[in-house]
């Protein structure tokens, strides 16, 4: 049974949709929003990819910075 | 000597700077096959005959003068509707910006010219490079030249189908998921995904800032390194392109290198009898060559795919807001509901998922690249499949599909690494599997070299 008191998942896309892009959402945006939303928690809040490790340091471009020191690490062409 | 449109791009080059054919020739050859093939292939959205022909003329005179202009003198090159070059069009696919006129020319597309290429046309690609199969709702999909009734792969769909058919010598693609890959192990051709950071995007079309690389498909493995080494290095205009050492014209002997081959877990689910056997055989080559071949501990994948698609998505959904706005109906369905994904990441989830990226290529370092020194894996887990039973829509039934093909590339894609699609001796239906050779970052010549030990020993057996 659903859980009446949570608002529908592709509802609240489209309403995102409609505050976003100022139109109506157009045949299958919504429930790709919503599904994106729902992998997005699986995948990204719920990974253990970083094998628990503290995050609170890590900046997003952590990957620059490290292909860019593996790159110093192999010599400028110049 | 085989037929000319059949040489690699090497032999070609050669074959000019020798005098044993024209660039005029050689242009006027593969003019007359991309027109040939076209109705049934589909591989071009612009065919420039008049300009190649002009080109090629020029190249012979200077030629006749004594003046060699680089390694790819009057070979026919065309390269993915995605590059700019000064006042052309760059029509990236779609309809969106079907006439749009670029103000500057990309630097790969400099690099290449300014090594001899003859430019002869814009290649077919996914509308906005968005989507592995190569479906494009406006010019209709890039067709496969081993069999038309199945993809090309995408989204360097024209690039793989002008390649495996023998219209031109090589063509640039773009890989942020695994868009060069795919369409090279569905055509039967090599691709190469540089490092990311190691090739300029300048004027090349953005799709996912993080992902983006610009890369080749090529018939051989020496032809895609050539490639690679000529649209290579530092660019004041790309911020992110790495001032770093060129990639070396010959590699490591492969009797010196450990290469992982996983036989349980994520790579080896729900594989096609065919890449089953070419997975085997290329690691018996691999064996005989000398290689030590070792089974990794890989860190659990399954997450990967999600998050190279949803940094991807997130990215693509930015780049595309104001036209998502405005002319949404001017977009083909099935990539206006991708482009759309994004806004159903939160901000903060995004972030993670950058986060993630740079720790996880850490821990990759760690665990997997410090004991050997290139991962094998298939390109796809399956042959290519027929075009009709993955024209989905825009469904979850859609992402579905985008998944399954793309499972393995986009691993790679997620970690930047420089990955390597070889492909394996004909099989069913005249089709071939493909395996993928991924390095540590810069390593492109590890993957090359053992690349080409397997691409060799097929020819001999052949």
């Amino acid at each position: 049974m659903p859980d009446l008191t949570e608002p529908d998942p592709v509802d609240e896309a489209a309403r995102l949709i409609r505050k976003t892009l100022a139109r109506a959402p157009l045949k299958g945006e919504a429930i790709a929003v919503a599904a994106q939303a729902r992998r997005a928690f699986d995948h990204c809040v719920m990974t253990d990819l970083t094998k628990g490790r503290d995050l609170f340091y890590v900046e997003p471009d952590a990957y620059g910075a490290a292909i860019a020191r593996l790159a110093r690490s192999k010599g400028a062409a110049r | 000597m085989t037929e000319p449109l059949a040489w690699t791009l090497i032999q070609a080059a050669s074959a000019i700077r020798d005098k044993q054919i024209s660039s005029r020739e050689l242009t006027d050859l593969a003019i007359e096959r991309a027109e040939t093939l076209q109705p049934s292939l589909n591989s071009f959205i612009a065919i420039e005959d008049e300009s190649a022909r002009a080109a090629a003329r020029s190249a012979d005179e200077a030629l006749a003068a004594g003046r060699l202009l680089g390694p790819l003198h009057g070979v026919p090159l065309a390269h993915k509707d995605m590059y700019d070059r000064a006042g052309q069009v760059t029509g990236c696919g779609s309809k969106i910006r079907k006439d749009e006129i670029a103000s500057h020319t990309a630097t790969v597309i400099r690099r290449l010219d300014t090594a001899g290429q003859i430019h002869l046309g814009r290649l077919n690609m996914s509308e906005f490079a968005m989507g592995p199969t190569g479906f494009n709702a406006h010019f209709g999909r890039a067709c496969n030249p081993l069999d038309p009734a199945r993809i090309a792969g995408g989204s360097s769909s024209g690039s793989g189908s002008a390649v495996g058919s023998n219209t031109v010598f090589a063509a640039l693609g773009s890989d942020t998921g695994g868009s060069i890959r795919l369409p090279a192990a569905c055509c039967g051709v090599v691709g190469l995904k540089p490092t990311q950071g190691r090739v300029s995007r300048f004027g090349a079309m953005p799709l996912s800032h993080s992902l983006d690389c610009v890369g080749p498909l090529a018939r051989s493995v020496a032809d895609a390194r050539l490639i690679t080494r000529l649209i290579s290095g530092a660019d004041d205009r790309d911020p992110a392109c790495l001032d770093v050492a060129p990639i070396p014209a010959k590699g490591p002997s492969v009797s010196d290198l450990t290469i992982a081959i996983p036989d349980s877990g994520f790579f080896t689910e729900d594989l096609a009898p065919e890449v089953v056997t070419f997975l085997g055989e290329a690691e018996t080559i691999l064996m005989k060559a000398g290689a030590k071949i070792v089974r990794p501990k890989l860190p659990p994948l399954e997450d990967v795919i999600e998050l190279a698609n949803l940094v991807a998505m997130t990215e693509a959904g930015a780049i595309h807001l104001d036209t998502m706005r405005a002319r949404p109906e001017d977009y083909g369905e099935q990539v206006r509901a991708r482009l759309i994904q994004g806004l159903g990441v939160p901000a903060p989830i995004y972030l993670r998922a950058l986060q993630i990226k740079g720790v996880f290529l850490e821990r990759f370092m760690a665990e997997v690249l410090s004991e050997c020194d290139a991962v094998l894996t298939p390109t796809m887990p399956s042959l290519p499949p027929i075009s009709a039973d993955v024209e989905v829509g825009a469904s979850e039934a859609m992402t579905r599909v985008m998944v399954s093909i793309a499972k393995f590339t986009r691993v790679f894609s997620f970690l930047g690494l420089p990955t390597l699609s070889v492909p394996g001796p004909v099989t069913t239906g005249g089709l071939k599997a493909s395996v993928q050779i991924a390095a540590a970052p810069f390593a492109e010549d590890v993957a090359c070299s053992i690349g080409e030990a397997i691409e060799e020993a097929l020819s001999d057996r052949a």
